[in-house]
């Protein structure tokens, strides 16, 4: 154990350096503004007694306190989280090294208290990182983030050892977001597993990672990983300073902090993408997208984004090119019946029956004969009846769920057509356009459809084709308005860059796609070379 | 502020608008043919309504018949189709009409006003058929059952096609073309002309289909000449098929020459193209009608015919041209009776010899056109002789 001057000099100073920037990091008079400023108080049971209370005497926190052989006081005392903290670690090493390091200490009997506490820390080291907090809020930041308090008698700052541990989901596969080919691994509610994941994708020094808490009672730790150089810095700007100005009191979730984020909050359509797969993070992070980690939760949100990227599913990159560029084709025809097909019936069997075949339209006035309701009340009826049928499903345990919501709609269906309330076409119709909602890859992009279906149902259903196309007039001027952090929501479509659409409607074989998107910095700079 | 406002006025839009010219598909009586007559001085128009339940191919109920005449009564074919909403229940919609028939009274008397009142329809579109009525009422030649479709003016329609296609004698006309033709000056107009054969008074009861060979049918014949917007004369089925010939109607038909005693050499007619060359000869019109045609052999009766011998097929392509040239001339020579230029030899002289046209036009039909020199060249190819030669059967 020999304690080099020099060395520790140097370390301290290493050690100084990283706590100032740490510091930075967190803001921390801001986390707990009842507490800052109140100090560690040099004598360690008044410490003590002050963090017992204000936690209102929990039993989860545990204070092992050691003594001196000789003495009835505490010479040093370990504070935890149980359930937060490795436990077994604070038994065998804390509690072995003070003791030795105090039983040591005495035998060099120096006098210099700072030494002492010097030297505690240098053996502290080979735990975890050690940290200093002489600030009560610091320290009940640190405290129930899970590390481990040591206090020692005498001195107005603490130790903080980051040895964390709790249970947390395993890496498992994702429930949502499937793929055929490609990693299946999805993020868990660990903030460090999954940074740790995407590291794993990424290797490279240029990937940075800031992390900062937000949420005043939460205090959620947010991380914003982007890749040095790539990125936009005005993206990485915008991102960090919208994050640090979010004042809330609880971020649960990552939907909290993409709505304060947002540019534009009155729209229906996500200006945020969230994902729950490592691999769709880091292709993005790749093209010079910023990532958002939030602690207690797998979903990571991802800025700045278009709406082609909703249509996208990594799955597209992993298979082949032209049989994923026809897949993108038909996910684009997917959407445009979903968002459109029961309009289009409406309008053209309300408004414009020459448009029709004369023998589709003697079948369809055959199967409207005796049927109460006009074509539009049909038409809403039996969407929301969908809806319904489908929010019952999610609900539902697993077992039963898919069984419910699929015979549930056939069974309804085919009764209501035979009762004679809505016409065969019309289920037909709603049953087309409800399955190619399912086919968008991206759950939050298939609600704004959903809700712009019964728009455009009313549009049609008082202005007949004329009203439909209104109406995506509108969507399109409003769509094209649209900024992600100041990107634009439309590119590469609008403004059109030729390069980039080789991965916005199709997916270009690896070898076309040379250059790197418009979203990165260097825009123009290969990602591809050929070795001939 | 803003948003309450926008709420309010897209409220406003939606439900005041009340959605006009909004009419669910139930609403509609969907009329597939139209017959007009003439009768005690006023129109008489009958509509041939289709009943979608019938048609559909779930619940078919036979005791009803898969559609509805209504007839209604007026000064004018708009009157008529308005006054028939007393006795039925919605209002016509004419947006998908196929079929419309013209009575040969009516037609005698000119058909100028029908055509006007469908042209301005903004429902009707100008693609239906417009056929004759020979020799009886258009509203008997909407009330036959027909066999194999259900609606009788699908089966017309579709046999008026596939009969123009493949048959030479029928012409398919849709209200535009008889538009053009009406408004041309040096054509007159020619539709082709349908009548009910067999049993007529079996034509519009259930038991006509009931039997294997229906007693009561439909068959096209004969082409009206018109002249004006007047039905004047009908030619028969040689004068029609060289109307075809001339007009550049033709695709396909059949020509038989005879090779024996009732026996004859089949030849099918694969494509026909026809030009017409206008010159004007010591201040007279002459007209040069060429003809090329192919056809394939579909039949060899004759032992004595030997197809795969170029020289008798040589001697086959001139024997088709002389049939061929037959009709052309029928055609020609009834036109000129019937003093009504429907072959287009005007148009073709006002394209390409406008000045002398233009001295000649007013009075085209009466004196100019029965003179007109014809000069016939027409020209057969026989491509192939089907799937062999010839046969071994021995005869």
């Amino acid at each position: 154990m020999g304690v080099n001057d020099k060395t520790v000099k140097a370390e301290s100073a290493h050690m100084h350096r990283k706590q100032k920037a740490y510091e930075r990091q967190k803001n921390v008079t801001q986390i707990l503004p009842e507490y800052s400023g109140v100090p560690v108080e040099p004598d360690i049971r008044r410490s003590m007694e002050f963090i017992l209370r204000e936690m209102g005497g929990s039993d989860d926190v545990v204070v092992r306190e050691i003594r001196y052989e000789d003495s009835k006081a505490p010479a040093a005392a370990v504070v935890y989280i149980d359930g937060l903290t490795d436990a077994a670690a604070v038994n065998r090493y804390i509690e072995d090294v003070l003791q030795h390091s105090l039983a040591g200490i005495k035998e060099h009997a120096t006098d210099d208290r700072l030494d002492r506490f010097e030297a505690a820390k240098e053996l502290l080291f080979g735990i975890g990182s050690v940290r200093t907090v002489d600030d009560m809020s610091a320290l009940y930041l640190e405290l129930l983030s899970g590390e481990a308090i040591i206090m020692l008698d005498g001195f107005d700052y603490a130790y903080c050892v980051d040895i964390r541990k709790w249970k947390g989901r395993d890496i498992t596969e994702s429930t949502n977001q499937t793929s055929v080919r490609g990693p299946r691994e999805s993020f868990t509610e660990t903030l460090r597993d999954n940074t740790a994941m995407i590291r794993r994708k990424i290797k490279d020094p240029r990937l940075w990672l800031e992390t900062m808490t937000i949420g005043r009672l939460t205090k959620t730790d947010v991380s914003l990983m982007y890749m040095n150089g790539i990125a936009k810095p005005s993206v990485i700007e915008t991102a960090r300073h919208r994050l640090q100005s979010i004042d809330i009191d609880s971020v649960l979730d990552s939907g909290y902090i993409e709505e304060l984020i947002e540019d534009n909050k009155l729209t229906l359509f996500p200006a945020v993408y969230n994902t729950e797969l490592p691999d769709n993070v880091a292709s993005q992070l790749l093209e010079g997208k910023v990532a958002i980690l939030v602690d207690g939760t797998p979903n990571v949100l991802i800025v700045p984004t278009q709406f082609v990227s909703f249509l996208q599913s990594n799955e597209d990159y992993y298979q082949r090119a032209f049989y994923a560029s026809l897949l993108r084709i038909l996910r684009y025809l997917s959407l445009g019946i979903s968002l459109l097909f029961p309009s289009f019936y409406i309008a053209i069997t309300t408004y414009h029956r020459d448009m029709l075949p004369t023998q589709l339209l003697i079948s369809l006035a055959a199967q409207r004969e005796g049927v109460p309701f006009p074509a539009f009340v049909e038409a809403v009826v039996m969407e929301l009846t969908f809806e319904i049928l489908r929010e019952a499903g999610l609900r539902m345990p697993r077992a039963i769920g898919q069984a419910v919501s699929v015979v549930g709609t056939l069974v309804i269906g085919q009764a209501a057509v035979e009762a004679g309330i809505v016409s065969a076409a019309m289920v037909i119709v709603v049953s087309i356009t409800a399955i190619s909602t399912f086919t968008l890859p991206s759950y939050t992009m298939s609600i704004p459809v959903r809700i712009l279906r019964f728009a455009f149902m009313g549009a049609a259903a008082s202005f007949g084709l004329f009203g439909t196309i209104m109406g995506l007039f509108a969507l399109l001027l409003h769509l094209c308005s649209l900024r992600s952090f100041g990107e634009p929501y439309m590119a590469p479509l609008s403004p059109y860059k030729g390069v980039d659409m080789g991965d916005g409607l199709l997916r270009l074989p690896r070898w076309l796609m040379f250059k790197r998107p418009d979203t990165a910095k260097g825009s123009g700079s290969t990602r591809y070379r050929n070795r001939g | 502020m803003k948003l309450r406002k926008a709420a309010v006025v897209s409220l406003c839009l939606i439900l005041m608008t009340g959605c006009w010219s909004r009419r669910e598909l139930n609403d509609l009586m969907i009329v597939l043919g139209i017959g007009l007559d003439w009768e005690d001085g006023e129109y008489v128009v009958s509509f041939q309504v289709v009943n979608p339940a019938q048609i559909s191919a779930q619940k078919q109920d036979n005791t009803r018949a898969p559609g509805t005449l209504y007839q209604g009564r007026g000064k004018s074919v708009f009157e008529a189709a308005r006054s028939l909403t007393a006795e039925a229940p919605r209002k016509v919609y004419v947006g998908h009409l196929q079929l419309y028939v013209i009575g040969e009274k009516l037609a005698r008397r000119g058909i100028g006003d029908m055509i006007d009142n469908m042209l301005r329809d903004n429902e009707a579109r100008m693609d239906f058929n417009v056929v004759i009525a020979r020799g009886m009422t258009a509203e008997s030649i909407l009330k036959l059952y027909t066999p194999l479709e259900k609606l009788p003016t699908n089966n017309m329609l579709l046999s008026l096609k596939t009969s123009e296609k493949n048959w030479a004698p029928t012409v398919s006309i849709t209200l535009d073309e008889v538009l053009d033709q009406l408004s041309t000056v040096g054509s007159e107009l020619a539709i082709t002309g349908i009548k009910l054969i067999g049993n007529k008074e079996m034509a519009d009861s259930p038991r006509n289909v009931a039997k294997f060979r229906p007693p009561s049918r439909f068959r096209y014949s004969g082409i009206a000449v018109f002249k004006g917007d007047k039905l004047i004369g009908w030619l028969n089925e040689n004068e029609s098929k060289g109307y075809t010939d001339i007009t550049n109607r033709l695709e396909s038909t059949s020509i038989q020459l005879p090779c024996g005693k009732n026996h004859y050499t089949v030849i099918e007619v694969t494509s026909s193209d026809s030009k017409l060359r206008a010159s004007v000869r010591r201040g007279k019109p002459v007209v040069r009608i060429s003809i090329r045609s192919e056809g394939t052999i579909v039949g060899r009766h004759c032992p004595t015919v030997d197809v795969t011998d170029p020289a008798t097929v040589a001697e086959l392509d001139r024997k088709a041209a002389t049939y061929m040239r037959s009709h052309s001339v029928a055609a020609v020579n009834k036109a000129k009776a019937l003093k009504s230029d429907i072959l287009g030899f005007g148009i073709q002289l006002a394209k390409e010899h406008p000045a002398y046209w233009r001295t000649v036009k007013d009075d085209w039909n009466e004196h100019y056109f029965p003179d007109v020199q014809v000069e016939y060249d027409i020209k057969f190819n026989i491509r192939k002789t089907g799937t062999t030669g010839n046969t071994t059967l021995k005869h």
